[in-house]
């Protein structure tokens, strides 16, 4: 009996399949080799080691490739745009990459839309964020359209006119909206708006192909397409917001997660300073946001009282390795720092910011620096040692008995200054003097006395809480006797940057590692009170 | 006279066979037209020195270069799955749960359920939105067997020279994945349907003659699905060639790296360059309809080769 075969089967009988399959493999391999050798980089083993991936809204994407290509040239640094789209597209894959512990997601993001980089920094994706440019909201026509709009009253009561604006997820439309309401126009622009599209470059597109009349753009946008373009294609007829309340900020923001945070800083502070990326935001149209003058390594200094060093030693040292910048930390009591800036004569020595123990310190010098901001206050208490604290409630009993007492110096430290107002007024009021004549010692700062106590050369001491509550073991030695509540019994820490600084943004970021939840549980841990920072 | 009854019955034939085929072809004639239309005004919009331009770039050169290397991976990978899948759901479909398991009413059942519960699985790439097919990817890259498939192949292909491939998230075979995983689906759906048709009285012959069941798969069953087989890969290629959504979430968009045609579209797009986007349309629409027809060509040996 023989098999009947259909006639395609007859036809393709002849296949010998295995030869098909052995071949099909043997194709796969080329064409994998083939796909390999279209990346040179793919031979070359440092490839992705220093690649910096960059997510870019479309909107911005011009400049910003214009300064990746001047600042890898310049670095001969490898940072790529990875991703184009709607600013509320990004900052969405950039929150999932995240969530779900994308391990080469992106690096730096740089969107339209500031608020989106301070929600993704409110969820911890985005780590640190760097205003770059504003752009303004226009009512764009084509090059050669006859229509005249004057405003958005006008442009969405206008009868049978076809605009379009984006939808909420892209920056443009969110902010339009938010104008639109403000005015009393938002009923109208949503009900007869003709489109809705997904970003700004789209509803551009949409409005150069004729299939809109108008549409709400950024001024950016129309002037990139005007010169991506031989020839203009598009006009703005009317600002969207005349009274120049909203605006859109664009900004980069370095993704927690980034494998690279110190390239991604180094990129996004070359493509913000005022002499490498403003110029670029501004040929196209943007209004530049002047960052920080551009140093390849930035060298700062800082000013901070001796009772933060055990809380922000190891934090400041992370932050400039992070940052990738020098910092000349002078860690001392604050009498001495005030002394040395009102005798520095060297601009590029003048601390960038000063974290002072107290305001009494920040206000000798205010007029060199700006507004400060209130970050921790810190409780004045009586450390006495283990075997002696039975019977001492109040600096009265430190006088009654035959302790060895010390103090700080009151015109070098806050501590003593403080120390000494507290003794000076109600309900210690003259105690000071007394004291003083007791001391065994005084001294400059507050943890030169915790020492003494420890080494057992005092049996009790004033000074700060966190002083005592810096090294976790002292407390096994030393009990804590808290005073009675005074207006001199807390120094309140104030932190300013100095006027003269080139690098305020760098600063404004170390104040955001300072109040930063770790940071302020490193605070808490050592006995400050940490005060919600805002301007004094 | 006598026959005038047969010419007016002709007549009438005629032109009711007329009427029949214009309403018919129709409807469709008016897609055809809108596809040509499409093309054709792509064509007007664009130059030819604009396409002159962009064949000239090296990018393009490259999108172009990896789109054909990646389809034809992702093509011959679905293939492979599609063949033996195809023949499995065909060959153990509801006829033959009836012939095996006709008596037993609780495992008929059961195996009815778990036929229709397969077939829903494998369908689920084709009825995804793309865009959920790439952030699955990404996700399921991202868990501890993910992380090791990444791991391995970085380590393959570091160790055949190639260290730069640094795994598969977002590299080059990202896209043969994204790309495979919805082209696949279409293609076991293409291999499931060819073997449907396929009388299994043959195969069934053979086994009786003492044939194995891989000899029967090999000599009966496959080439007879052959012409079903061309028709899921250029299905499965052209799809993969058309692919966006998973690519751009699983891949990304990087200039010279994981930039095939469509995210050339895509990014041209977004740069506010229209005619590039336009011009790189064309490229794509060329290139599919060039591949297609050279495949049909080779592998069925004529225009008409395909018809079954």
């Amino acid at each position: 009996m023989t098999l009947r075969r259909s006639p395609s089967a007859a036809r393709t009988g002849q296949v010998p399949f295995a030869l098909v399959g052995m071949l099909s493999i043997i194709v796969m391999i080329l064409l994998i080799l083939m796909a390999l050798r279209l990346r040179p980089d793919a031979q070359r083993a440092s490839a992705d080691d220093t690649n910096l991936r960059v997510y870019c809204a479309s909107g911005i994407a011009k400049p910003v490739q214009e300064l990746i290509d001047d600042f890898n040239e310049r670095m001969g640094a490898r940072v790529e745009i990875v991703r184009t789209g709607g600013s509320g597209e990004l900052a969405g894959q950039v929150a999932t990459e995240f969530e779900s512990g994308v391990e080469r997601g992106a690096d730096l993001v740089v969107l339209a839309d500031d608020l989106l980089l301070e929600k993704g920094r409110d969820g911890e994706s985005i780590a640190e964020i760097f205003p770059a440019a504003i752009q303004r909201p226009v009512i764009a026509v084509a090059a050669d359209s006859q229509l005249e709009i004057d405003s958005l009253a006008d442009l969405v009561n206008r009868p049978g006119l076809n605009y379009g604006l984006t939808s909420n997820r892209a920056a443009i439309g969110k902010l339009a909206r938010e104008v639109a309401g403000r005015d009393g126009l938002l009923e109208p622009l949503e009900a007869n708006r003709k489109t809705d599209a997904e970003n700004v470059m789209t509803l551009a597109q949409a409005l150069v192909t004729g299939n809109l009349d108008a549409a709400i753009l950024w001024d950016t946008t129309v002037n990139q397409l005007n010169q991506a373009n031989q020839q203009p294609v598009l006009k703005i007829a009317a600002l969207v917001d005349p009274q120049d309340e909203f605006s859109g900020e664009v900004g980069l923001g370095v993704v927690s997660t980034t494998r690279h945070p110190t390239l991604a800083i180094q990129f996004a502070r070359y493509a913000t300073a005022p002499e490498t990326g403003n110029p670029t935001f501004r040929q196209f149209g943007f209004t530049a946001q002047p960052g920080d003058q551009w140093e390849e390594v930035p060298e700062i200094h800082l000013y901070l009282g001796s009772m933060f060093t055990p809380v922000l030693e190891q934090q400041v040292r992370e932050f400039a390795r992070r940052q990738g910048i020098n910092v000349y930390p002078r860690w001392e009591g604050c009498g001495k720092l005030v002394a040395s800036i009102n005798s520095i004569t060297d601009p590029d020595l003048f601390p960038d910011a000063f974290l002072a123990c107290d305001f009494r310190f920040l206000e000798q010098v205010q007029d060199r620096f700006e507004s400060p901001v209130t970050i921790s206050s810190n409780e004045i208490v009586m450390a006495v040692q283990r075997s002696q604290a039975e019977g001492i409630e109040s600096p009265q009993d430190l006088l009654a008995s035959d302790l060895r007492i010390g103090i700080c110096e009151p015109e070098q430290s806050a501590l003593g200054w403080l120390t000494r107002q507290l003794l000076s007024s109600p309900p210690y009021a003259g105690l000071y003097e007394q004291l003083e004549a007791r001391s065994a010692v005084t001294v400059d700062v507050g943890p030169t006395l915790v020492s003494q106590l420890l080494a057992g050369g005092l049996d009790a001491a004033l000074v700060y809480r966190s002083n005592v509550m810096a090294d976790p073991q002292s407390m096994q030695q030393i009990e804590i006797i808290s005073l009675a509540p005074s207006t001199h019994s807390r120094a309140v820490q104030p932190w300013a940057i100095s006027k003269g600084t080139k690098n305020r943004q760098l600063m404004q970021r170390l104040l955001e590692m300072i109040v930063r939840s770790d940071t302020i549980n490193r605070f808490e841990q050592a006995g400050f009170q940490v005060e919600t920072p805002e301007k004094d | 006279m006598a026959n005038e009854p047969v010419e007016l019955r002709s007549s009438i034939g005629r032109r009711t066979s007329w009427l029949f085929w214009t309403s018919m072809s129709g409807l469709g004639g008016l897609y055809l037209a809108l596809i040509v239309l499409l093309v054709v005004v792509d064509f007007q919009y664009a130059s030819l020195s604009d396409i002159r331009t962009s064949l000239a770039d090296e990018r393009v050169i490259f999108s172009i270069c990896l789109s054909l290397i990646t389809c034809t991976l992702a093509a011959i990978f679905s293939i492979w799955v599609a063949v033996p899948t195809g023949y499995v759901l065909a060959r153990l479909g509801r006829d033959a749960i009836e012939r095996h398991l006709g008596q037993k009413p609780g495992l008929n059942r059961l195996a009815r359920f778990l036929r229709q519960s397969v077939d829903t699985i494998l369908d689920i790439p084709i009825v995804l939105p793309p865009l959920v097919v790439g952030i699955s990817l990404l996700v399921l890259f991202q868990t501890s067997v993910g992380r090791s498939m990444d791991q391995a192949t970085q380590s393959f292909f570091s160790w055949i020279g190639f260290p730069g491939i640094r795994g598969i998230t977002y590299e080059i075979p990202a896209i043969v994945l994204a790309q495979f995983t919805v082209a696949a689906a279409f293609a076991i759906r293409t291999m499931r349907n060819t073997f449907e048709q396929i009388d299994d009285r043959p195969e069934l012959v053979a086994l009786t003659l003492g044939a194995r069941r891989f000899r029967v798969f090999h000599r009966v069953a496959l080439p007879q699905a052959w012409p079903g087989a061309v028709a899921a890969f250029t299905l499965a290629w052209a799809r993969s060639l058309g692919e966006f959504g998973p690519i751009l979430i699983f891949a990304g968009t990087a200039r010279m790296k994981t930039e095939v045609l469509s995210t050339t579209v895509y990014l041209n797009f977004q740069f506010g360059n229209l005619r590039g986007a336009v011009v790189a349309s064309l490229i794509l629409i060329s290139v599919a309809v060039i591949v297609l027809i050279a495949t049909r060509l080779l592998l069925l040996g004529g225009p008409t080769g395909g018809r079954r």
